[in-house]
């Protein structure tokens, strides 16, 4: 896979944990993440993985494959933070 | 939001979630299977029983077997590829004329070699038609042939779908911000399945809204074309894109006087630096009209097709005629109109964007699943606390259960029987395409039965093992077809074919996973419930149901 793809999706999933772990309805860990710096640092992941995908595809496809990205990841999050979180309470 | 609004949404949204969750549910399992149709097609295809011929000897190969089948030059292709779905380098398709266009089990495949004495060697040939039997469940949810009628019905279907993605965001636009990211496991069984079920619908809404709005396109687009040209282009749509026909009676072309195949796809190529082309589809060419269309793929462009996009070229002269269907190189209206196609079928961003469309295709599969969950535990009646005895639970709620662990697992379970029984046939009874359907459909109305008759807990015990062990014997097919090759079977080592053995190994763990889960939930749940296996199994008068219980 292209470097620059792999960076990108690897930025688009850490942008989407900073996301998930910044708000008050995550279970992956016992605390939130502190609101604003992890928000700032979750957009600023998910704006350098549209520049590595868009350094290796075309703009619109870029998009396309940030936003699906986004959409799988923040999808799966909240069920893995709520496994995590049954495993912490057993 | 006023109150009676936000009730009158959320009734839009059960009441057509309900109609159309389980057709969904087996148009996204299938269309999860479906995006990776390629691989699936090479791992049941049966090893190619013609000879290769080198891609330097295809223009030898075109003109002896359009001297030997002069009909063949009406629409001819040229595989680059040597993958185990492909029968021959040379291959035709003879249509039904009266036959849908969609439907491929009307099509007679022809392929074509050159012997040892570089004699054309014709023969018919029957690719599997397993990946396309899945992909036909995707489009009409299940009915068992694309036509025009199923397609309605599947249209039907996804304005359904469409109707409860709007209603379901209304009804959820008052706590959204609240709520987002929430998924709290816990004894609230309710509030558990509503978040696990909001929490994928509102996250992946993009990806349904892109869904239902082309479904509908996909079922009504001959209906809409018919409007657009009599209110648009006067009935005169058929011949405005039509080249003009030649000045004078073109005399018969050579086909041995056109370019070879590699020089044409270097042509492609320099044209399209990004695209890969895969196979060269020749269409009339001997006539004054003959075209080449390169088919292909380019990971970093939207592609209009599933199974990319083509650059239309002059066969005898080289010469790029037409960049409308080419990856990267389309007009900005092309490319609007592409864009939806590749949204629906993941045709941009290659193997990555596959993936991903799988997981979210399991995952709407899941949407509509938890959403009959959550319609269920919201009909629940519960012991009171006082005491007294285990009150019956209702007879809708039992009905539904039962038809939501029937159908969704039914599908699950046939499909891979399917799968299974492509090969197995092949080897055991020669024409495995025939036994496509039957296979499938036993399997699908037999687990319905058995829902219906164990009811929803008991049933969804043994079907999740069904669902596990049929899983399993995909790649167990596989292992049989290396230890024993009397059977005559077969398995190919490609990572494309391979990948199917691996991840329906995952799947079935998966599916064990879930079963073990179930069985406990049905043993040791409340037994106020559907779900719990405590209860009188059957849908009789007061028989309570089976299934899912966190304990």
């Amino acid at each position: 896979m292209n470097l620059l793809i792999l960076t990108g999706l690897l930025a688009g999933i850490a942008g989407c944990a900073c996301l998930y772990l910044a708000s008050p309805n995550q279970r992956w860990r016992v605390t939130a993440l502190p609101v604003m710096p992890a928000r700032v640092a979750g957009v600023a992941l998910i704006v350098l993985a549209w520049l590595g995908l868009a350094g290796a595809m075309q703009r619109l496809t870029a998009s396309f494959v940030l936003i699906t990205l986004l959409m799988l990841v923040l999808a799966v999050l909240p069920y893995v933070g709520a496994l995590r979180g049954m495993g912490r309470e057993r | 939001m006023r109150t009676e609004f936000v009730r009158i949404y959320k009734a839009v949204h059960t009441w057509t979630g309900i109609i159309a969750g389980m057709a969904l549910f087996i148009a996204f399992y299938a269309g999860a299977l479906t995006v990776f149709k390629e691989p699936l097609a090479r791992w049941a295809a049966p090893p190619a029983a013609m000879p290769a011929v080198a891609l330097e000897d295809t223009p030898q190969l075109i003109a002896r077997v359009l001297a030997a089948d002069p009909m063949a030059a009406r629409d001819f292709t040229i595989h680059l590829t040597d993958t185990e779905q492909v029968p021959g380098r040379m291959g035709w398709q003879v249509r039904d004329p009266d036959a849908d266009e969609h439907d491929e089990t009307s099509v007679r495949h022809y392929a074509a070699t050159l012997d040892a004495d570089g004699q054309a060697r014709i023969e018919s040939v029957h690719p599997s038609q397993l990946a396309s039997f899945i992909d036909v469940l995707h489009r009409v949810v299940g009915l068992p042939v694309d036509s025009d009628p199923n397609r309605w019905v599947m249209g039907i279907i996804a304005v359904l779908y469409a109707l409860a993605l709007v209603s379901g965001v209304v009804v959820l636009l008052p706590s959204l911000v609240k709520d987002f990211f929430a998924l709290r496991v816990g004894r609230n069984l309710k509030r558990m399945w509503l978040d696990a079920h909001n929490v994928v619908g509102i996250v992946s809404l993009p990806f349904h809204l892109v869904m239902a709005l082309t479904a509908v396109v996909f079922a009504y687009h001959d209906g809409i074309y018919v409007v657009q040209d009599s209110v648009i282009h006067d009935g005169k749509w058929g011949t405005a894109f039509q080249r003009p026909p030649p000045s004078t009676a073109a005399p018969t072309r050579d086909p041995a006087a056109m370019l070879p195949p590699l020089e044409l796809v270097a042509r492609a190529k320099a044209f399209a630096p990004g695209f890969e082309p895969t196979l060269l589809q020749y269409q009339q060419v001997t006539g004054p009209r003959a075209v080449v269309r390169v088919w292909g793929k380019d990971a970093a462009a939207v592609s209009p097709r599933a199974r990319g996009g083509f650059a239309a070229l002059d066969p005898y002269s080289g010469k790029v005629i037409g960049n409308d269907f080419l990856p990267g190189r389309q007009s900005t209206p092309n490319l609007f109109i592409s864009s939806f196609f590749a949204l629906h079928m993941a045709a941009f961003g290659g193997t990555p964007v596959q993936w991903m469309y799988f997981v979210l295709g399991l995952a709407g599969a899941w949407l509509f699943y938890s959403g009959n969950l959550l319609w269920v535990e919201s009909r629940r009646r519960k012991q009171p606390r006082s005491g007294g005895g285990v009150p019956a639970q209702r007879r809708d709620v039992r009905l539904l259960a039962a038809a939501t662990v029937g159908v969704c697992l039914g599908c699950v379970c046939g499909i891979s029987v399917s799968i299974v029984g492509s090969k197995w046939a092949y080897g055991l009874v020669g024409d495995a395409d025939a036994w496509l359907r039957p296979l499938y459909y036993s399997c699908f109305f037999g687990c319905i039965a058995w829902a219906f008759m164990r009811g929803a807990a008991r049933a969804g015990v043994s079907l999740l093992w069904l669902a596990a062990a049929s899983t399993l014997a995909i790649p167990l097919t596989s292992c049989v077809a290396v230890l024993m090759p009397g059977l005559n079977m077969w398995a190919h080592t490609s990572p494309s074919s391979l990948g199917v053995d691996m991840t329906a190994c995952v799947g079935a763990l998966a599916f064990g996973w879930m079963a073990k889960a179930a069985a406990r939930r049905a043993r040791h749940g409340a037994p106020d419930s559907v779900w719990s296996g405590k209860q009188e199994g059957g849908l009789g008068e007061g028989a309570p149901g089976a299934g899912v219980q966190a304990k």
